[in-house]
């Protein structure tokens, strides 16, 4: 089923678009909600892959891996979402600080909420140890396909889970003294 | 670390569990995606474009100026700045003197006509000239020759190309040459005909030197007389 969908959006037809994005959406947005603790831009995230995906299909040599290519470009996108924001944030930052402001940052969906110390937490890693903490802990991908997502050795993988495990005990830690 | 590593399962199901089900297709995804497409196929349209207008251009260059220009079509060229900087005119005719020197060889004429800038200021010659054949008359010659494109002297020589040709830019009596081969003379009862020499700038200039021992052989009677005309060239031997 999936196949044959993959095949008509190959040959144009976007109307199919459609039927992959009702198949494929809710994963992808709870995997993207999950990376950016932020409801509306994850779906924007979504859309734009389902967009990006659109226009690649046509190379995808192997239909069954849409699920796998959905996940990586969401994650991609994810991650170079908060490089741009890393560059954002430090130019407010500097500019904050020639005027004397002080931080106005929104907390992120959720956060108020009891319990959701954690939740907040997770905003403090980097965008790739956030990633290799969902992909294994949400998605329960082994090692080896949280690599290929991050396209990185399972040993980095292992790394930024390891640390960014570290930072959220830390922040907790620190929360609960 | 168990601890930690359960905490965050039930947290991920938990706020996964707040996002809300998928029953629409967003209307701007396909209207997205289908401007993706064709975006798409337009940059694999250009590059194909640019790909092979590439290779068209890289080919043309590889391949060198062409050997072989058809007589009477002459490439005229740009106006080209000397080393001070002020551009060099094309030769006039009124500029030239135009002199054959042909010597005889395996029953045809070889050599070549020798052009002389004799004026006082700098010009320059490119391409390949026209070249008309005149009866005792003073009438063109139109039928019974047959002109064809030779290659320069320095090429059929070996010898490196000189700097800056084609062009080839005449100070005030400096001399280029067009390398000629003429066979079988019969037209005109063998009697010597004259050339006129049209200059790409506009104009001709008629070919002294030619008399009865640099006239081609007449070997082959009712059969056209051959004239292969190379391209100007810089001259600079006698």
């Amino acid at each position: 089923m999936l196949n044959s969908s993959v095949d008509r959006v190959t040959a144009g037809d976007t109307g199919k678009l459609g039927e992959l994005y009702l198949r494929h959406a809710d994963g992808a947005v709870r995997l993207a909600y999950l990376l950016t603790r932020d409801h509306g831009l994850a779906e924007d995230l979504v859309q734009e892959a389902f967009v990006r995906m659109a226009g690649r299909l046509a190379h995808l040599r192997d239909p069954e891996a849409f699920d796998a290519y959905l996940r990586r470009t969401v994650v991609n996108l994810s991650n170079s979402y908060f490089r741009r924001k890393k560059v954002e944030r430090a130019y407010l930052e500097r500019t904050r600080g020639e005027m004397g402001a002080a931080r106005t940052d929104e907390p992120p969906d959720g956060a108020h909420e009891d319990g959701e110390a954690l939740w907040q937490a997770l905003g403090t890693l980097s965008g790739r140890q956030r990633a290799a903490i969902v992909l294994r802990f949400y998605e329960d991908l082994p090692e080896r396909k949280v690599a290929e997502i991050l396209n990185c050795r399972p040993g980095t993988v292992k790394s930024l889970v390891s640390r960014g495990l570290e930072t959220l005990r830390n922040q907790i830690g620190g929360e609960d003294r | 670390v168990n601890e930690i590593d359960d905490q965050l399962r039930q947290l991920f199901l938990r706020k996964a569990a707040d996002v809300a089900p998928h029953r629409e297709v967003p209307r701007s995804l396909v209207t997205r995606a289908r401007r993706r497409i064709a975006l798409n196929a337009l940059s694999v349209g250009i590059g194909v474009v640019v790909l092979a207008t590439g290779a068209f251009v890289g080919v043309r260059a590889l391949s060198g100026p062409p050997a072989r220009q058809p007589i009477g079509h002459s490439t005229r060229p740009p106006v080209r700045p000397t080393t001070s900087g002020a551009p060099v005119a094309e030769c006039a005719s009124a500029q030239l003197r135009a002199v054959a020197s042909l010597e005889g060889a395996a029953g045809s004429r070889v050599g070549a006509i020798v052009l002389t800038n004799a004026s006082d200021a700098a010009c320059t010659l490119q391409g390949r000239p026209d070249i008309t054949v005149l009866n005792h008359n003073g009438d063109p010659i139109t039928s019974g020759v047959t002109f064809t494109a030779s290659s320069p002297q320095w090429a059929a020589d070996g010898s490196p190309q000189p700097k800056d040709w084609p062009v080839v830019t005449l100070q005030p009596g400096d001399r280029a040459s067009v390398r000629i081969g003429w066979s079988n003379w019969c037209l005109d009862g063998g009697a010597v005909p004259t050339w006129r020499m049209g200059i790409p700038a506009g104009g001709t200039v008629d070919v002294s030197g030619l008399d009865a021992s640099t006239v081609a052989p007449c070997n082959g009677p009712g059969q056209p007389s051959t004239i292969q005309v190379g391209p100007f060239e810089p001259r600079a031997g006698p």
